[in-house]
This record gives structure tokens, C-alpha cells and sequence, in this order.
């Protein structure tokens, strides 16, 4: 009588599953063909630069979208960056990638080696109302690989100096100018420091260890993706960032900081020049003091971050053609431009000499040309293989200098060892 | 005695404000603005009292269906666990068959794999269902839980086999059993299931971020993420956002206190 009910109760058990599960495809099927057949598509986006501030930014453009092209609706969905790439790849291995997503230079080559990017080529040559010159500068060639455009770039934001004039004026220390070196940044961040303040600020980690190398002459990794990390002008410009904290004290040390963000002491007048992005430009707009931005001084080179996000398409998606619209529109339409520019939310890639006009325009700071004009010494971050764990050994080698735990030479002698093991 | 009274205490309280402290520092800035940790005094919190973080969250950012998911998802998802976890549990503990403690072996063994590693298959797996961003997707696997099933079967194996005979003498049938003698005598383990389970469909990241890709699936948590901009953060915002989000768990948890405790004492050794 047990065995008998046990065994009728596995079977409604299995029975009951397989129902549910047959039950539930059957469902999700039929949903995916009515979409089908109707006449509009909807195409699906990914963003990360759109949280959490431009939502409502992202809405409007897509808004204008629709408007001009009738049929093609979108829905887009946000993550956080710190988690964005976690899903991406997720989705790319179970070919489940959104119709169009963003990307990021450094990100995307992996992503277009892996081919699981729509190769848009054609799609942009048959396109009439399309040329490559709609893209500022060689912008056009971001998102290529292999000869074949896989994307488009979508905006830029670099970082440049931002200094409090008003500390600059009690100090009685005249203002950066374009032609400062390392030299005169340190006469003057001395010159500054004192009474809570400290003079300049610039982080210890992979993205600004790239570029302060590159101020010095020096880089991560040779033409050939060699790495490079222990080279002399390296080595050099890594014990620059350290003397600033720990000889010359005119940058605080992270116990110093205690945890608070570099941003908010520039903020609260606790430092004095700081390297930061053009995306702080609206935060800093309602700041209580004066002030201004610069060109970044170097050593024996001028040298400016660029980053660049860029738009790409699923290989896998039904609407290749809706897809191209919406990463041509987001790229370079001129309203969508113009919604970028009034809010302030990084730089537009369109090629219209009205872009700079109107961005300079904006008022607050009054040396905003500079944000431009630091584009003209870009450089972007290295694109290796595995990038995000050549980011994690460097960082942390460069953290152990930073506590005292190694030397500057031992720290990149170590990072140069791992970096080679991990691009091999 | 006194003195180590007095030492004690001491460590208990040092323990207490360790934990106190930063959720005191998050009700700050939440309800005032992110400036005020420069100049953290009474009378500067005072005066810069505002409910603004509180208004952006609600007015710009769809935060009630963001709780409304949360809630629901984390309902059904221990609403499953319990009802899996007690029946399978009950099996484990009292019902009789071949291998049963080897595959309880192998069961518990899933708990030894690290959730980063069953994702993908798992990920692919709702997606052959055709079940990605949908509410099923979101709480069905959480319905399942090894630990969940252990604590079931050490709680029922702690009540004495001779309620269930007497049971079984008068005729009732092991549904019968399950659900009118064992689940009722089972309240404070359940209610330790309870709180898990909801704490941790509740706090769950990972797994919404891969299957919830719309606005209207998305869970506190992933909106959290969202709010952490990629170059700055508006941490009044963020903690305001946070604040509601840990709300709810603390009623469940204040309400449950009773049970979970008693619970804890009792799925031990006796």
C-alpha cells in the first residue's frame, strides 16, 4: 500500500513538471511569434552612460527616434557599469545579446575577435543618407576590426585639470597655463598646500598610470602589444606619483583621504588642482568657489586621456536594418546631438562645426575650449587581451607601492612578470 | 564577577556601535545631503534636514514597481523554498528507501559549488524555457535550496517519530502527516527557512541582473547598482534608495526574531 502510493506520487510528480515545462515553452513561443508578425519591431539597447542621471535624456532621444522612424520602436534597459560587461558576457555566451548595446573602446575588440558582433559594412555603405564623414576626426575607425566596421562611436569624455581659483588667489600662485610641466605643477601645488589644503590630486591606478607613463615618454606595452610596464621613463613618472604623496606631501595619501572621493574634497576647497574627467563639469557647476580648467601638464610630453564609448550590434539579432537606424541616430543625428549637448552628457561625435560652438557656449567654466583642445593630445587606453585582468594585476601591484608594501621598481617589475603571463 | 560583567558589557557595546554606526552615517546623509560628512555636527544635520534624496528617488526612477518586485519576487521565491524544502526535508527525515543517504549526500554536495559557476547553464537553461525577463525566471530557482532541505530534515528528525505512528495508527496517510501533525509542530524551523530564504531572494544580485533586462523586472538591488554612476555617485541619493531597501528586511527580520532564534537553538545537536 506505501510502495503503491510513493510510486503514484512520483509519477504525478513527473507527470506535473513535464506539463509545466511543455506548458510554459508553449506560452513564451507564441508570444515571440505574434511579435512577428506584426508590422512594427521592437529592438532592444543596452546602455551603461545613461544611469543614473541621463535616463531621462535617453528617453527623449529615443522618443525623437521613434518619431522619425515610424515601426521601429525601442526599449532599452540600464545597468550599472560595475556590472554591465558581467551581463554582457553572460548574454554573449548564450547568444542572448541585446540588438544594439554599448560598448567601450577598450571592451570591444574582445567582444568583435569573438564574433558575436553584427558586421555593419554594408549596412553603412547602401546607406544614402550615411557617410564616414559624419564622424568627427578618425572616429570612424574606433570600431573597426579586421577592415570591417562592427560599430559606431557614440561620445567622448577625456580628463583635463580643474583648479580652484579662488585658492589659487589667496595664494598669490598664478594659474595653470597650457605650457606647465611636472615642474611647475609642483612649485605651485607647494605654493598651495597648507592650512587643510593640499595642492594637486591625481589617482594611483591603471587608467591614470597609462597616461601619466605616456607624459613622460614612457608606455604600458610596446607597438607590438609587448608589455613594457618596467621600462626606465615608467618607473620614473610611477615614482612622480608616488613623491607627490609621500616626499613632497602636496597630495593626500589614502589614510590621508579616509575614504572620502577626490572629487568631493576638490569640492569643499580641500584640494586645490585636480585631475578629473569632463563628465564633473555639471557636478562642479554649483560648487561655492571659482573655478577653472586646464590643460594637464606633463613631463616630457603632452599627453590627454580620451575615452570613447561606441555603439554596437548583436550578430544574432531578427532587425539588423532598425538596429543600424538607432546606432546611426544615437551617433550622429543632429537631435540627438543637440539633446547631448544641452545636457551636458559627454561629447558629441557629429562632425558640425556647431557642436564646438555651442559647447563652449554653455558658459561655466570659462575655459571650456580646453576640453577640446585636450582631444588634440589624446590617447585611449591600451587594448590588450583579457583586459579587465590586466587591469586587476597592474592595480594591484601599483596598490602595493602605493601602502609601502614594494618599491616603485619591485611594484612594476612584478606587474611587467604577471601582465606578460596573462596576454600570452 | 562584577568586573568581568563590566568587560563584557563593554565588548558587547564596542560590538553593537561597530554595527550601529554606519547605519546611523546612511540615515544621515539619506535624509540631509552628501556634503554633510565634512562637517558632521548636530546643528549642521539639523539644519540641512530635507526629504529631497527621498523625492528624486520616487519621483525620478520607477522605485515603487522596483519595491513591488522585490517584494513579490522575494514572497514567491520562500513561499517555494518552503513548501520544497519541508516536503523534501520530511522525505530525507522520515521515509524510507534505497540510497536515500547518498543522494542526500549528493544533494548537499550542490551547496559546495559556487553559484558563479552553475550561472550560465542555468541562464541558458531559462532561456531554452523561454523564460528570460519574466517573473518565473526570477524566483523559480530560488525556490530550491540545498541548505533550505537540511535544516528541514534535521528539524523534523528532532520530533519524536512516535506523534507520526500514533498518526499512522489512526489512519492517516503521509499528506495527512506532512501537513496536519509535522508542519505545524515545525513552526520556529520554518520560520528560520522563512527569513533565509526571503533575506536571501531579498538581497540576491547576480542572478536578476542576468535575467531581469527590463524596467519593469528590475529589483532593488539592480536598481542600487544602477544608481552607482560609472565615474560619480550622488550618495544621497544612494543611500536614501538603500535606506527603503533595507527597510522591508528588517520588519521580517524584527517580526520573525522570536521564531528565528528559538529555531536556531533547535535544528542543533540534541
Amino acid at each position: 500500500m506505501r510502495k503503491m502510493n510513493k510510486r503514484m506520487m512520483a509519477v504525478t510528480l513527473a507527470c506535473a513538471m513535464l506539463i509545466g515545462a511543455v506548458g510554459l515553452t508553449g506560452c513564451g513561443k507564441s508570444a515571440d511569434e505574434g511579435s512577428k508578425a506584426g508590422e512594427e519591431v521592437t529592438i532592444k539597447y543596452t546602455t551603461y552612460s545613461a544611469g543614473p542621471d541621463h535616463i531621462q535624456d535617453l528617453e527623449s532621444m529615443i522618443a525623437e527616434f521613434e518619431k522619425q522612424n515610424e515601426g521601429i520602436k525601442v526599449d532599452y534597459e540600464v545597468i550599472g557599469y560595475s556590472d554591465y560587461f558581467t551581463k554582457l558576457q553572460t548574454q554573449a555566451a548564450s547568444k542572448t545579446l541585446p540588438d544594439v548595446f554599448e560598448i567601450n573602446y577598450e571592451n570591444f575588440i574582445n567582444y568583435a575577435q569573438n564574433g558575436v558582433l553584427l558586421d555593419m559594412s554594408t549596412l553603412a555603405g547602401d546607406d544614402e543618407d550615411f557617410k564616414p564623414e559624419m564622424l568627427s576626426g578618425n572616429s570612424i575607425e574606433y570600431f573597426k576590426y579586421d577592415e570591417k566596421l562592427y560599430g559606431l562611436t557614440e561620445k567622448f569624455s577625456d580628463v583635463v585639470m580643474y583648479y580652484n581659483k579662488d585658492l589659487f588667489d589667496q595664494a598669490g600662485v598664478e594659474y595653470p597655463q597650457a605650457d606647465w610641466t611636472w615642474k611647475e605643477e609642483l612649485e605651485a601645488a607647494q605654493a598651495l598646500t597648507k592650512d587643510g589644503v593640499y595642492g594637486s590630486y591625481s589617482p594611483v591606478q591603471y587608467y591614470e598610470l597609462y597616461k601619466t607613463v605616456a607624459q613622460n615618454g614612457g608606455a604600458l606595452f610596446d607597438e607590438k602589444g609587448n608589455p613594457t610596464i618596467d621600462s626606465k621613463e615608467n618607473t620614473e613618472a610611477v615614482q612622480w606619483m608616488m613623491d607627490k604623496m609621500y616626499l613632497y606631501n602636496i597630495q593626500p595619501t589614502p589614510e590621508q583621504m579616509s575614504g572620502k572621493s577626490p572629487e568631493d574634497m576638490f569640492k569643499n576647497s580641500e584640494i586645490a588642482m585636480i585631475r578629473t574627467g569632463s563628465w564633473m563639469l555639471s557636478t562642479f557647476a554649483d560648487a561655492g568657489f571659482n573655478w577653472d580648467i586646464a590643460l594637464e601638464p606633463g613631463n616630457t610630453k603632452k599627453v590627454h586621456h580620451v575615452f570613447v564609448d561606441g555603439m554596437a550590434a548583436s550578430k544574432t539579432t531578427k532587425n539588423p536594418e532598425a538596429a543600424w537606424k538607432f546606432i546611426k541616430f544615437m551617433s550622429v543625428d543632429p537631435a540627438a546631438t543637440k539633446i547631448r549637448l544641452e545636457s551636458n552628457w559627454d561629447l558629441p561625435v557629429a562632425n558640425d562645426a556647431t557642436v564646438k560652438e555651442k559647447f563652449i557656449a554653455q558658459g561655466k567654466p570659462e575655459s571650456r575650449e580646453v576640453i577640446f583642445e585636450a582631444l588634440d593630445t589624446g590617447i585611449m587606453p591600451p587594448v590588450v587581451k583579457n583586459n579587465s585582468q590586466v587591469q586587476d594585476a597592474v592595480n594591484e601591484e601599483l596598490n602595493k607601492a602605493l601602502i609601502g608594501q614594494a618599491t616603485v621598481e619591485e611594484a612594476l617589475s612584478a606587474a611587467q612578470e604577471k601582465v606578460a603571463k596573462i596576454i600570452k | 564577577m562584577k568586573k568581568k560583567n563590566a568587560i563584557i558589557y563593554i565588548l558587547l557595546i564596542l560590538g553593537a556601535l561597530m554595527m550601529i554606526v554606519p547605519f546611523g552615517w546612511m540615515l544621515v546623509v539619506a535624509f540631509t545631503n552628501a556634503d554633510i560628512t565634512y562637517n558632521m555636527t548636530l546643528k549642521n544635520i539639523w539644519n540641512s534636514l530635507s526629504l529631497n534624496s527621498f523625492r528624486t528617488v520616487f519621483s525620478q526612477y520607477n522605485t515603487g514597481r522596483y519595491l513591488f518586485n522585490s517584494v513579490f519576487v522575494s514572497l514567491m521565491a520562500t513561499a517555494g523554498q518552503i513548501l520544497i524544502c519541508a516536503m523534501s526535508g520530511f522525505v530525507f527525515a522520515r521515509i524510507e528507501f534505497r540510497h536515500k543517504e547518498k543522494l542526500f549526500l549528493l544533494y548537499l554536495a550542490t551547496m559546495m559549488i559556487p553559484v558563479q559557476a552553475t550561472v550560465i547553464p542555468q541562464y541558458i537553461l531559462m532561456n531554452k524555457m523561454n523564460l528570460i525577463n519574466t517573473y518565473i525566471a526570477l524566483f523559480l530557482p530560488g525556490m530550491f535550496n540545498a541548505f533550505g532541505t537540511f535544516l528541514m530534515r534535521q528539524y523534523f528528525k528532532s520530533i519524536p517519530a512516535a506523534l507520526e505512528e500514533a498518526a499512522c495508527i489512526d489512519g492517516a496517510g503521509f499528506i495527512r502527516i506532512f501537513f496536519q501533525i509535522m508542519l505545524p509542530l515545525s513552526k520556529p524551523g520554518l520560520a528560520v527557512l522563512a527569513v533565509t530564504g526571503f533575506m536571501g531572494a531579498w538581497n540576491d544580485f547576480l542572478w536578476p541582473l542576468l535575467v531581469a533586462s527590463d524596467d519593469l523586472h528590475t529589483t532593488l538591488p539592480l536598481f542600487l547598482s544602477q544608481l552607482q554612476g560609472r565615474w560619480y555617485v550622488d550618495w544621497s541619493v544612494l543611500m536614501s534608495a538603500t535606506l527603503i531597501s533595507v527597510l522591508p528586511i528588517l520588519l521580517v527580520y524584527i517580526f520573525a526574531q522570536k521564531y528565528f532564534i528559538e529555531g536556531i537553538q533547535n535544528t542543533g545537536i540534541k
